[in-house]
């Protein structure tokens, strides 16, 4: 089985931001796709309507017109793995970190166990000194608690569901440590 | 099917080796998971992730699913829970059957698993405690901390625990999370546990309890304490309660602080600040009080002088600490009252069929990373020994789902040939009368739970038999 991808998920539903003005289908590889899209735009979650189904190793379908990021209000995120892979996932002001991986269906397993009630360590994420101080938030003491029981625990180690987006953090780019993830590598 | 994959060597036969086609008409893996807590629940998710088109059979000793997650987790800490909603993802998955009300070493055998799957993972935990071997130990009101929580939380097998809180000083024995637990619910104010999915008969016992002072005792000092700093902070925080420690206790503590690590760090900080905020001389002793004394190990218990089988008191013996620091005994002792004991000393596993390879010292399988031999696993504390929090349990057990997909993909595992998986076992369970509990079945229990809870204010009021559980599961439980 080496060399051979990981199955993904059967089907899931797509949403689109808005009426889709031409629907294009092409065929998603690990980085960018035919259209030099980012595959975490094509799971962008959003008020829109349902437009097919994708599975992802195959075909997605989806508007031609791509252009959310710009839209006001959404947001950028880049997670790494500690092998290195890079997964960009986008969501909107006042999502925490925990949303934007689970909207995006952001596959780091185990992530997010206690669902954001600060009960667990499994969300946790290891920011850039410099993106560490400019957080607007600084962790409380119950967050610190459960942030002692992370593997991998660094100095500028934060719980993603208690980091919440705004406008200034988008293009954050956040390390995933490796103990609770990246099972594969 | 037959045409597909016919269509499919002619298509390819003539530019692969021949051995390929064996691949091409692989068997379906079949493993099965003994237990369903979250050692079993994160294996099976990861299986399912990972192993293509295998199917993963969970047998669970009891009708209803998640191990301590159900039984363990405190009653006043829900949010805990939410993994029920993953582990609830992962059992509705087609690749995944539940199989409840099955008991491994009664039920089924061992051999009889290993003979129809591919592959066995152990995941039934540890249930039962260790015991301390002392004078008195069995005099009434000497208990299981670990029996106390599966009481108040509804395991089946503790409804009729037999404690009486009909007293005002209880004794915790241990410095572990699962002392906090039962120290925090013997002293929370009883209107704070009535939202909580707390079993009613606890919950009347605590109503009426008579606890005030609950003396958690360990052997060694603040540096070396096994709880986490959250159950403590829970504890300095409960309302109408003072904590009461020993500031002698502390005195070589603090210089010590810096040089730890940041978690030991932080939990001895608040330790110490405990010790500061603890009143000096005597503290109104209506107060609910929670002490937290070090360096005491117990010597043996004595009765009560009104109820002459009951305990009433417990000598301990003074400990310090050796240079490697273990508790060494100072030779003085002194005596503390104490109507109610409740033993939290640890869990341990059993050896649950003859040919589970057991370490009976140690209280758990050996293994390495997961791995008994190929085809057999282990997951959970009945690998790791009682340690750690959900999320060690969660990367032991994504460890042990990569160690059987490794095994799987590599041939170590050999899966070619098909196993009967379920279709064997379910026959042989059906032949012996065993009543089974499906996923379906479950959902049914736990409607009824629900809905008897929302007429009282909980999230669920717990079904605490099993012969109640088995009829409402097939819907003659009523409502």
């Amino acid at each position: 089985m080496e060399g051979v991808e990981r199955p993904q998920p059967e089907a899931k539903p797509l949403h689109l931001t808005s009426e889709p003005v031409c629907i294009f289908l092409w065929k998603e590889s690990a980085g960018r796709n035919r259209l030099g899209i980012e595959p975490g735009l094509l799971q962008a979650p959003s008020t829109g309507l349902q437009a097919c189904s994708v599975r992802a190793e195959v075909i997605v379908a989806m508007k031609l017109h791509v252009d959310d990021t710009v839209q006001s209000g959404r947001v950028e995120v880049t997670f790494i793995r500690a092998n290195g892979e890079r997964i960009k996932a986008t969501g909107k002001e006042g999502d925490s970190l925990l949303d934007i991986v689970v909207n995006n269906s952001v596959d780091l397993e185990g992530y997010g166990a206690c669902e954001g009630t600060l009960t667990c360590s499994t969300c946790h994420l290891i920011f850039k000194k410099e993106d560490f101080d400019r957080l607007p938030d600084k962790p409380t003491d119950e967050e610190l608690d459960m942030l002692d029981l992370a593997y991998d625990l660094t100095d500028t180690s934060r719980l993603g569901c208690q980091i919440t987006m705004t406008k200034e953090l988008s293009g954050l780019e956040v390390q995933v440590p490796a103990t609770v993830n990246d099972a594969r590598s | 099917m037959k045409l597909l994959r016919l269509g499919h060597y002619y298509s390819h036969h003539c530019f692969l080796p021949r051995r390929r086609l064996t691949s091409t008409v692989t068997s379906i893996p079949k493993i099965c998971i003994v237990g369903s807590g979250p050692a079993s629940f994160y294996t099976a998710q990861h299986l399912i992730k990972t192993v293509p088109r295998v199917e993963v059979d969970i047998y669970e000793q009891l009708p209803v699913p998640f191990g301590l997650v159900r039984f363990g987790v405190a009653p006043d800490h829900p949010e805990v829970k939410n993994v029920i909603n993953t582990f609830t993802k992962t059992a509705k998955s087609p690749q995944l059957r539940f199989v409840g009300n099955v008991t491994l070493g009664r039920d089924l055998s061992l051999k009889e698993l290993r003979n129809a799957y591919h592959a066995v993972v152990l995941a039934y935990g540890a249930d039962k405690d260790r015991e301390l071997g002392l004078k008195g130990e069995q005099l009434g009101n000497v208990v299981s901390a670990r029996r106390f929580v599966g009481w108040y939380n509804g395991l089946p097998c503790d409804t009729d625990f037999p404690v009486n809180l009909d007293v005002e000083e209880a004794a915790v024995l241990g410095h572990g999370n699962v002392a906090l637990d039962v120290a925090r619910l013997l002293l929370t104010p009883i209107d704070k546990l009535k939202s909580t999915d707390i079993t009613e008969h606890a919950l009347e016992a605590l109503s009426r309890s008579r606890v005030r002072h609950v003396k958690v005792i360990g052997r060694r000092g603040p540096l070396q304490v096994a709880f986490t700093i959250k159950e403590l902070r829970e504890m300095l925080n409960l309302p109408d309660c003072i904590t009461v420690c020993n500031p002698f206790d502390f005195e070589t503590v603090r210089s010590a602080v810096p040089n730890l690590e940041r978690p030991r760090r932080r939990l001895t900080e608040l330790l110490c600040k405990a010790a500061d905020l603890s009143p000096s001389g005597n503290v109104d002793s209506n107060s609910r009080q929670f002490h937290l004394v070090f360096f005491r190990s117990p010597l043996s218990f004595q009765p009560s002088p009104d109820v002459p089988d009951t305990v009433g008191s417990m000598q301990l013996e003074v400990n310090q600490l050796d240079e490697q620091q273990h508790a060494v005994p100072t030779g003085s002792t002194e005596t503390v009252q104490c109507g109610l004991v409740l033993r939290s000393i640890g869990y341990r596993s059993t050896q649950a069929d003859p040919d589970v390879p057991f370490d009976i010292d140690r209280g758990h399988i050996p293994n390495i990373s997961g791995v008994v031999q190929p085809g057999l696993y282990v997951a959970g504390w009945l690998a790791t020994g009682p340690i750690g929090v959900i999320l060690s349990t969660m990367t032991q057990a994504f460890g042990v789902g990569r160690a059987v997909e490794a095994d799987v993909s590599s041939g170590r595992v050999d899966v070619s040939q098909a196993r009967p998986g379920h279709t064997a076992i379910g026959k042989l369970l059906n032949d012996r009368g065993v009543t089974t509990v499906s996923w379906k079945d479950w959902e049914r229990i736990d409607a009824v739970e629900q809905s008897r809870g929302k007429n009282v204010g909980k999230p669920r009021e717990k079904i605490v038999d099993i012969n109640e559980m088995l009829a409402v599961s097939v819907g003659t439980g009523g409502t």
